[in-house]
């Protein structure tokens, strides 16, 4: 049964062959086994080749969740690495994958790695990387800033 | 601030609103909701201020309750301290929080030092009378009196938003009652018009609530399953100020020392008393309080002056004529102890005040505890987190810390 291969074609047509243990940790596809035992090949309508190759890398590194610290620590310095490699942009798209594939622990890696870039950044840099525009009148601005003095570094000593 | 501002309505009113507005000013516009909470939710509360100004949605998200339930659920709620005191200077009790730095998060340090930060304070809370305990989302500020008026009035601050409420009034007015937070509920004491004696203690222990009364010098306990109280030992007179951490209560004493006791002693029968051991290797902060003469007028003492006061109508508060009176509060921060009081020094024309932290850890030399090692403690960090010279002509009122309380932020429990 383990051996048994699956392959999953994503929204450009590149298809990937894994072993069914891998595919399963895509959990979309483990509920589509359970509901139709007899399936060889899945599309995968929502996620492109290249960002399925990376879930893909990271479902095989993590088919095999061992207990022991040991084991743990080194998936934990694979994943920094992992990481490592992508933009803000490439994140958000694995963690759009993550979503509708239904990975969680990806979701939670990418999760911890999006806040972890966002927390350095500047109200005006949120805005840049992730398009948001500015829908605060001035008056407005100034009046959220005021409401959150307390936790800018501007606003570090009481008062008199 | 308005008084009674429903602020909450208004978020998620705003909420709604924005929620169909067009997708340039959604945050994370290319992520489904739920996932951006959960980006979110790995960021501290600190960085949420940037993140609320990016755009309306950003702050509706960064504010919501969504986002506050992921926190907890996936244990990235972080903890606040918020102290509220009321400087020789101020007409009403001011409210702070105290912002850990980053540098101090990285070395694993309370650096208090640079951390208080003033957030909105109640106007009409007066410097006398109120009494305050931390529940779930927030502050609750039991107000005590106005213009001389006993009041049964309860205030909510709402910590996510930092906003005040009214919620539902005891039902008797009462000033200076002592609050503890059982089950989830609000227990409320004493200081009602019907009962003068005053000044209790109560230390929370499992399922009982103790009640320390100092006049008489003995403690009760009520059961909050059977709802019934309970005589306890009689000789319960460290009664100022109780921490319960691990089933050992701590106290302070005549001395400025420090105390500990089992929990369980309480309930011992009067013959016996409670064997208060000294907590060791804390010398210099036992130094520290008797000096700051904490012990002497800290309690009791001003507990019958307020009596005084009601009884024969006097204006002056017992700070005007001892200006050293201080109070100190002892709180339980997880496994560290927290130890706040006033210390006030004289120069030539002015006076100085500050308001010292001590942060100790504690740790108990297991089965010997009984027998006499008792429990050792050591200073982790201690520093003046706000001072101010006062010109020594001015009228020096009460310099006290009058309440102090830490908050759930994120619905945590210890």
């Amino acid at each position: 049964m383990s051996s048994n291969k699956i392959v999953l074609t994503s929204s450009d047509g590149e298809s990937f062959e894994v072993e069914e243990v891998v595919a399963r940790k895509l959990q979309i596809v483990g509920h589509m086994l359970e509901d139709d035992c007899v399936i060889n090949e899945i599309p995968l309508q929502n996620v492109t080749g290249d960002i399925l190759s990376m879930v893909i890398e990271y479902c095989k590194t993590h088919v095999d969740e061992e207990e022991s610290e040991e084991a743990q620590t080194k998936l934990k310095t694979w994943d920094e690495e992992f990481m490592k490699k992508f933009d803000i942009k490439t994140l958000l798209q694995i963690i759009l994958a993550a979503n509708y594939l239904n990975v969680k622990g990806l979701l939670d890696l990418v999760s911890q790695t999006i806040a972890d870039t966002i927390k350095d950044y500047t109200p005006e840099q949120i805005r840049e990387v992730f398009g948001v525009e500015n829908d605060y009148t001035e008056e407005e601005e100034a009046e959220v800033r005021k409401e959150n003095a307390w936790a800018f570094d501007e606003a570090d000593t009481p008062k008199p | 601030m308005s008084k009674d501002a429903p602020e909450v309505a208004t978020h998620n009113k705003r909420r709604k609103k924005e929620a169909s507005s067009s997708s340039s000013s959604r945050f994370l516009h290319s992520l489904p909701e739920a996932v951006a909470i959960s980006c979110l939710a790995c960021v501290s509360r600190l960085d949420h201020a940037a993140l609320s100004l990016v755009s309306k949605t950003c702050r509706s998200m960064v504010l919501s309750s969504e986002l506050y339930q992921t926190r907890s659920l996936t244990g990235y709620a972080e903890k606040f301290l918020y102290v509220c005191f009321c400087m020789p200077t101020d007409e009403t009790p001011r409210l702070f929080i105290f912002r850990p730095t980053k540098d101090a998060a990285i070395r694993n340090n309370v650096n208090l030092a640079h951390g208080a930060h003033p957030i909105p304070s109640f106007p009409s809370q007066q410097r006398k009378g109120s009494s305050v305990v931390a529940l779930d989302r927030g502050i609750y500020v039991i107000v005590g009196w106005v213009n001389g008026n006993r009041l049964s009035r309860v205030l909510l601050f709402v910590c996510r938003f930092h906003k005040w409420h009214h919620v539902t009034s005891m039902r008797v007015p009462r000033v200076s009652p002592e609050v503890r937070v059982v089950d989830g509920k609000i227990y409320v004491w004493g200081s009602c018009m019907y009962k003068h004696y005053s000044n209790w203690g109560e230390p929370v222990v499992e399922e009982k609530i103790y009640v320390v009364n100092s006049w008489d010098d003995g403690s009760f306990y009520y059961l909050p399953s059977q709802s019934k109280w309970e005589t306890g030992n009689q000789d319960s007179k460290r009664s100022k100020d109780w921490c319960l951490i691990d089933k050992l209560i701590y106290s302070y004493g005549n001395d400025g020392g420090i105390y500990w006791c089992e929990a369980g002693e309480l309930d011992w029968c009067d013959a016996v008393k409670i064997d208060w051991r000294e907590v060791l290797g804390l010398e210099f902060l036992s130094m520290a309080l008797r000096e700051s003469r904490v012990v002497h007028f800290g309690g009791k003492m001003v507990k019958v002056w307020e009596s005084y006061k009601i009884m024969y109508n006097i204006s002056k508060n017992l700070e005007e004529l001892l200006p050293e009176t201080i109070l100190t509060n002892l709180i339980n921060l997880g496994k560290n102890v927290l130890v706040f009081w006033e210390k006030l020094e004289r120069g030539g024309d002015y006076m100085s005040m500050e308001i010292w932290c001590v942060r100790r850890f504690r740790w108990k030399s297991g089965k010997e505890a009984r027998f006499g090692a008792g429990v050792i403690g050591a200073i982790l960090s201690s520093q003046s987190i706000f001072s101010r010279l006062i010109l020594s002509s001015a009228t020096l009122r009460s310099c006290i810390l009058s309440l102090l309380t830490f908050e759930n932020l994120d619905f945590l429990v210890l």
